[in-house]
């Protein structure tokens, strides 16, 4: 009897001290997904080993539709992108095969009990630009090395100019290869004067033309930097001009927290 | 007499069919763009992309970056860039007369008529060197008067750390400013995160609220500051990703840039604080870099336009007001959808497009026909609505002369 109460407190006690430790970023969609219609049906759908990456929220827009915001997961490894958003009746998930644009939409609705509902459709991805670093040129970079960062600076905003300094100080410090490019939205003459000033390399004007970085909030505010890491680039950036120890800090939380998702 | 008479009737019955031209097609032809919607002034080729505007008086606007230079700024009234000192994100009160710099050198406020003149050359009428950091916000308290101002910035790098300082002129006129806090005060620190993020704190325009995004779930998220604890508690949760917000003068609504993942444009949208409503403002056309407002009401935004960027103005309730009225203005934004041959537009920029449409465009969807055509959950909207919206609609200055 002693021995099984022992067993018994000692699992509640280890059940406790899981859950008092549970990844945040698995503890917010787990509690998003909570009030979500269907949402047994959703989870066990879309399986275990997808809820455990990096979601990061997403308006989702379609035609004669209401937007919906939901969460969006981008594997740059499976070469997919997945979505979550709900109404007030149901629940929807979205896988999008990035090589051929093509959409699947499962969706449950609690008016139908749970019942899935499945649709296909082709949805092309937005233009970039035809020239810059391009997404072959990410794949090629992803695979490359085990892992990287990738900044990006617009000579829009000076402290993302300064911060091109502190981002390859960090990457060295943590030998790690950085690749340095443009805002696509930025005047090359901009861009220029910044170079004639002796703050941006000229071989750092390279613009982004990547549908997958671009994809990625990019041009909510410059700088942003992104971590790469066994091919997967995370859906997580850092924006914001940043001192070296908070790059540094920053990149060792961020390949942690990739290292357990990408388990 | 006869051929003066042929010659009259022939002109009488040009201008009768040019009059009887101007009856049957009111307003101008659709644009099936922005120019569609109403905008109080546009300025064309505006230099820079116009991050992190900010606008001081009634002239001016201040932003990030263009030509090499750390801060810039815009006279919308000359339409023509203004000198002003070469250091970082320059910040104006919104009175217009001072603006600020924020840096490792110390938070320095300077005289605008000073850093027009003299550039990096200005001196800084009063530099706290106690208040480091960057991306700074600030807020008027409403004790303030014109001749006493009573300032709360917060450093959105240093997580929204906050100081407070009080203007006003001595006995010969001059500016004096002294800080009010004995030091800098982190705030927000009782969060469950640990605080603000460094990217995005704003704070509102009364100084009561603060604006962060969460480091988990990368939401923006508004807080309302109580300075005795230097505590905050959530007001309300934006459902996406933002840059950095603008608080309305009114503090009742919060404008920022929203991304949308479909076409990779940037939507202009607004935030009712306290009902936690997002509204979009923008046209399909339209991709939106930054927002501001100005303290009487008017709204700036900058939008890319091919080659460059757009500055754009609206005038103080260019926007109708909802008022329970959703589907009539959704209806109205699937009409110039229609009308325009556009299937890609969604119901949240119908809206949008709805609340800002020109009055005689707006008047000149009313076809019967084409409201009938419209998906059955607007078969509740009447046409004797959709009339007294476009009735109260403005008109936009600007159609026809761009």
């Amino acid at each position: 009897m002693r021995i099984f109460l022992v067993l018994f407190i000692g699992s509640v006690l280890s059940l406790s001290a899981e859950s008092q430790v549970q990844d945040p970023y698995q503890k917010n969609l787990v509690d998003q997904l909570k009030n979500t219609p269907c949402s047994n049906q959703l989870r066990e759908y879309v399986g275990a080993k997808l809820l455990r990456q990096g979601w990061v929220p997403e308006m989702i827009t379609a035609p004669r539709a209401r937007a919906a915001y939901g969460v969006s997961l981008r594997d740059t490894i499976a070469q997919k992108k997945y979505q979550i958003w709900s109404t007030k009746n149901s629940a929807h998930f979205a896988e999008i095969n990035l090589a051929t644009n093509q959409k699947g939409i499962t969706s449950w609705d609690n008016k139908s009990a749970c019942k899935a509902s499945a649709i296909q459709l082709a949805q092309g991805p937005f233009k970039v630009l035809k020239a810059g670093f391009t997404d072959a040129d990410l794949k090629r970079t992803l695979k490359s090395h085990p892992w990287g960062l990738i900044y990006v600076w617009t000579p829009y905003m000076p402290l993302s100019v300064e911060g091109i300094v502190k981002a390859k100080e960090v990457a060295k410090k943590k030998g790690a290869p950085i690749t340095v490019l443009m805002d696509p939205a930025a005047d090359p003459k901009e861009a220029q004067k910044w170079v004639s000033k002796k703050k941006v390399d000229p071989s750092e004007m390279r613009k982004v033309a990547s549908v997958e970085l671009a994809s990625r909030n990019m041009n909510l505010h410059y700088p942003i930097l992104f971590i790469y890491k066994k091919q997967f680039l995370s859906n997580r950036d850092f924006v914001g001009f940043k001192e070296v120890s908070t790059y540094s800090d920053w990149i060792d939380m961020e390949s942690a927290q990739l290292d357990k998702e990408l388990k | 007499m006869k051929a003066n008479s042929i010659d009259s009737a022939a002109v009488a019955g040009s201008l009768a069919f040019l009059f009887s031209l101007f009856i049957a097609a009111p307003g101008l032809a659709l644009e099936c763009s922005s120019k569609d919607l109403v905008v109080k002034a546009v300025y064309d080729n505006f230099p820079g992309a116009g991050y992190w505007m900010q606008a001081g008086g009634n002239c001016r606007i201040t932003y990030t970056s263009v030509g090499g230079v750390s801060s810039a700024m815009y006279n919308i009234c000359q339409r023509q860039r203004e000198n002003i000192s070469d250091y970082i994100d320059a910040f104006p009160l919104p009175d217009g007369d001072l603006y600020t710099h924020p840096g490792g050198m110390g938070f320095r406020f300077y005289d605008i008529d000073q850093g027009i003149e003299k550039g990096i050359r200005a001196e800084a009428t009063f530099n706290d060197r106690s208040f480091l950091g960057n991306y700074q916000s600030i807020g008027t308290l409403k004790e303030s008067t014109p001749q006493k101002r009573h300032i709360r910035v917060a450093m959105g790098n240093q997580a929204g750390m906050i100081q407070e300082y009080k203007i006003e002129k001595d006995a010969a006129g001059k500016t004096v400013i002294a800080p009010v806090l004995t030091r800098p005060v982190p705030i927000c620190k009782n969060l469950e995160t640990g605080g603000l993020d460094t990217e995005i704190p704003m704070i509102s325009r009364d100084g009561t609220m603060i604006s962060g995004r969460n480091r988990i779930t990368r939401k923006t998220e508004i807080y309302k500051i109580d300075m005795k604890t230097a505590q905050c508690s959530l007001i309300t949760t934006v459902p996406v990703a933002t840059n950095k917000v603008s608080f309305d003068f009114a503090n009742k609504n919060i404008f920022f840039t929203a991304y949308d993942s479909t076409t990779g444009k940037k939507r202009l949208a607004s935030m009712e604080i306290s009902s936690g409503k997002v509204f979009h403002l923008s046209g399909p056309d339209e991709d939106v870099q930054y927002v501001t407002n100005r303290q009487d009401g008017s709204i700036f935004y900058t939008r890319a336009n091919g080659s460059g960027t757009d500055l754009v103005e609206l005038a103080p309730n260019a926007i109708a007001e909802v008022n329970n009225q959703q589907k009539t203005f959704e209806a109205l934004g699937l009409l110039w959808a229609d009308a325009c041959g556009n299937q890609d537009v969604d119901y949240d920029m119908a809206f949008g497009i709805g609340r800002r449409l020109d009055k005689s465009v707006c008047e000149s969807l009313l076809k019967p026909e084409a409201v009938a055509r419209l998906e059955d959950e607007y078969s509740q909207v009447s046409m004797s609505e959709l009339q007294a919206v476009c009735k109260a609609a403005k008109g936009n200055e600007l159609k026809g002369t761009r």
